[in-house]
């Protein structure tokens, strides 16, 4: 069986009196590929904000590799990749320079021009590159968020909503690269609405309800 | 009225009351006005307040007068009368081609996102809407100017009394008051519907009308080429159709029947009012919102002191869309953190940025040339303000992006400390840069003070760190909002300083130690206050709530 890349333990977040994500279990494995669905509100996104280390939980702990999210942060950083549904960006850098600072922040510049060109050939964002991102429309946010994760090396990848604002083609690539990097042994968690997408992906689903999770 | 006339200014008015009540919403809880029960609380404290802001304003406009009064007994016009008609014309023409030129370049009706998805795309009559939004922005505008009025009928008073006006005056202040301001309001109304009016035909249909810019530059040419070309008759310092269209001011100073000054200016003002209910008509409430969006939201950031994001408004229309890559050396690893920031600090600069680096070095200067212990306690307080919020500025700007932050692979105290380097080295030069300059004055320069320049403003960056981060919520992050420091950044950077001064001090006095011996205890007491700081951030930045 294929070792636990992440995993977490007992893992809840409250609001106040409202418990968004009751305590929950979960484990990934490498080269597995989840998805989560749920209606709005149930939850997804407060899970994966836990998992990712953006929303520290009310309770329970989250591992990755064995590293701990937050005493082993280096470690977690370099393994551990994240695309919000709604990413925001710096306001003084265009989309090749967030490429390229992403880059050189996880010491990934080996071949850096020639990835970059293909990545953001692939999702459309090369003659827009030298854009800065409050000119692009939610889904090129979207895509450049991609580019950021993938420009750079990492063994977990978790996703809100990734399809929410992609053209057609832009999913089908997306679904591409996400079924490649799970063969590559990466273990991806990603939520969605989108049901030709999940079918794409041929993936494992737990479903999210009221704050409880639970693998279909 | 029509059936659809009357549903049409129904409609306007359910969106404009709620834009006047919540524009009125401070003033109505200052004055007591239950608005649930749509009555005051108690009648005596309207009255308290009524008086109370009486005597303020009264207070501010005769103190402004006294001011004007002076400038126009010097101003080289003959007379204070002549200065009066040249300030209060060369003011008000000056504000009517300003309001006329603006009009003419971008819709003077502000439309918000709400307006632009509910009101614009109705098709009530343009001719409501126009009217509505005129007057509920000259309201704000009419106050201004009314007291702009006064201060000119006040001043002239004084002017004409200089020094042998006391309280037995109140009726002659209120009575120039009044005259101004009757005569002025209506002007006012004329001279802004006016331009709204030629704001509202620019907006018909889908055409742009890029001549009428020109309208409001022709009319200052033609003014300045009338007053050059035309010479003075007699005695008299003006040409004479200069006195023919001030009669509105000349009645306004009491030179001429006030029947005269305030018809003419009701009858300027209804032909205005006129013109803009003619011109509003075809008026395309779309254009006006397109070009008005962004424009609604920067003044309601400016109106409500949200500072981040007038500077982000701001900072996006100056970027534009797009940018070549700056050639700037970049290296792998935490140095691509530092190339980010520097990037991000070359691309924002502005010179109202430099002011706060010119501010630190005049008080960096200005706390060896200080006289006494306690001026120099305050202005190191001020300092460690400034200090405190250069240091944190890129700080606050990479925690609004939350998500990328979590990503990259360094522990919390080593992003804190990319964070700071860049301000801290200005900071370092910055001090260095006084030294020179004040041993290069002949200014004595305590070495105490000098060697705790740089560790000190250490302590107080990582302070002002710690401020922002213990403050900061995940929630909050993630839609962007980064808190901003408190009065705690200053205490917690005056205790460093302090204690560690303090410390030496001691042993200097109390041990007669050599100065040297004290210095070094003193450096290392801070020492341990910015690592302890230094920790502390960190400690906070990785367990942000």
């Amino acid at each position: 069986m294929p070792e636990i890349l992440l995993q977490a333990r007992d893992l809840s977040r409250s609001y106040g009196e409202f418990q968004a994500l009751k305590p929950v279990d979960v484990a990934l494995r490498a080269g597995e590929l989840v998805v989560l669905i749920g209606s709005n509100g149930s939850g997804k996104t407060t899970l994966l904000s836990c998992l990712s280390g953006v929303l520290p939980p009310t309770t329970g702990e989250v591992s990755l590799e064995g590293f701990d999210l937050y005493r082993d942060e280096r470690e977690v950083r370099r393994r551990l990749a994240f695309v919000p549904d709604v990413p925001v960006f710096y306001q003084e850098l265009t989309a090749w320079e967030h490429v390229y600072a992403i880059a050189l922040a996880h010491r990934a510049s080996e071949g850096f021009e020639e990835r970059a060109k293909q990545l953001l050939g692939e999702f459309g964002l090369w003659e827009a590159r030298h854009l800065f991102p409050h000119s692009y429309s939610r889904g090129m946010r979207l895509k450049l968020a991609l580019v950021l994760v993938l420009i750079r090396p990492f063994s977990v990848l978790l996703l809100d909503e990734p399809s929410s604002a992609l053209d057609i083609e832009s999913t089908a690539i997306l679904g591409e690269k996400l079924l490649a990097l799970a063969t590559a042994q990466t273990a991806i968690l990603l939520t969605t609405h989108d049901p030709n997408f999940a079918n794409q992906l041929d993936a494992k689903t737990w479903s999210i309800h009221d704050g409880s999770l639970s693998i279909v | 009225m029509e059936a659809s006339q009357s549903s049409d200014l129904r409609a306007v008015w359910i969106v404009q009351s709620r834009k006047i009540f919540s524009r009125l919403e401070f003033w109505l809880i200052l004055i007591g006005y239950d608005r649930r029960r749509q009555s005051f609380d108690s009648w005596i404290y309207l009255v308290y307040v009524f008086i109370f802001f009486s005597i303020w304003i009264f207070v501010v406009l005769t103190f402004l007068a006294g001011v004007t009064g002076q400038m126009l007994s010097a101003l080289p016009f003959g007379s204070p009368f002549n200065s009066a008609i040249v300030v209060g014309g060369a003011a008000f023409t000056a504000i009517y081609l300003i309001e006329l030129y603006s009009a003419s370049r971008r819709s003077p009706f502000l439309f918000s996102e709400a307006d632009s998805t509910l009101l614009c795309m109705t098709p009530v009559d343009r001719r409501f809407v126009a009217l509505s939004w005129f007057l509920n922005d000259w309201v704000v505008r009419g106050l201004l100017y009314g007291a702009g009025a006064i201060v000119i009928g006040y001043a002239y008073l004084e002017a004409q009394f200089p020094g042998e006006l006391g309280a037995a005056d109140l009726p002659a202040y209120i009575i120039a008051g009044m005259r101004m301001w009757s005569v002025f309001l209506p002007l006012h109304l004329a001279a802004q519907s006016s331009a709204w009016a030629i704001g509202a035909w620019r907006l018909h249909g889908r055409r742009d009308r890029p001549v009428l810019i020109w309208i409001a530059p022709l009319l200052a040419i033609l003014l300045v080429a009338a007053w050059i070309l035309s010479s003075p008759s007699g005695e008299d310092i003006f040409p004479t159709w200069v006195w023919s269209i001030a009669l509105p001011l000349r009645s306004g100073l009491g030179a001429a029947p006030l029947a005269a000054g305030v018809g003419l200016g009701l009858l300027c003002a209804v032909a205005g009012i006129a013109l803009l209910w003619i011109a509003s008509g075809e008026m395309s409430l779309a254009r006006a919102a397109q070009e008005t969006r962004g424009h609604e939201v920067l003044q309601t950031a400016l109106l409500t002191v949200n500072n981040d994001l007038v500077r982000e408004l701001r900072l996006h229309r100056r970027l534009g869309a797009e940018r070549r890559p700056i050639r700037l050396p970049a290296r792998q690893g935490p140095a691509a953190l530092i190339w980010k920031n520097a990037v991000r600090g070359m691309r924002s600069f502005t010179l109202d940025q430099a002011l706060p680096w010119l501010v630190i070095l005049g008080l960096s200067l200005a706390i060896f040339l200080a006289p006494d212990l306690g001026t120099m306690a305050w202005l190191v307080l001020v300092w460690i303000f400034f200090v405190g919020g250069r240091a944190v500025q890129s700080l606050r700007r990479d925690l609004k992006i939350w998500w990328l932050m979590r990503q990259f692979p360094y522990s919390s105290e080593q992003l804190v400390l990319l964070n700071l380097g860049l301000p801290l080295l200005g900071i370092a030069l910055t001090s260095l840069v006084v030294l020179i300059f004040a041993v290069w004055i002949g200014v004595s320069v305590p070495p105490m003070i000098a060697w705790m320049f740089f560790p000190g403003a250490v302590g107080v960056a990582f302070a002002a760190a710690v401020d922002i981060l213990r403050q900061a919520r995940t929630s909050l992050l993630l839609s962007g909002s980064v808190p901003d420091r408190s009065l705690l950044s200053v205490l917690l950077g005056a205790l460093v300083l302090g204690i560690s001064g303090f410390v030496a001090w001691l042993m200097l006095t109390a041990l007669s130690t050599p100065l040297w011996l004290g210095i070094l205890v003193m450096l290392a007491v801070c020492a341990g206050f910015d690592y302890g700081l230094y920790r502390w951030a960190g400690y906070l930045l990785r367990n942000v709530r």
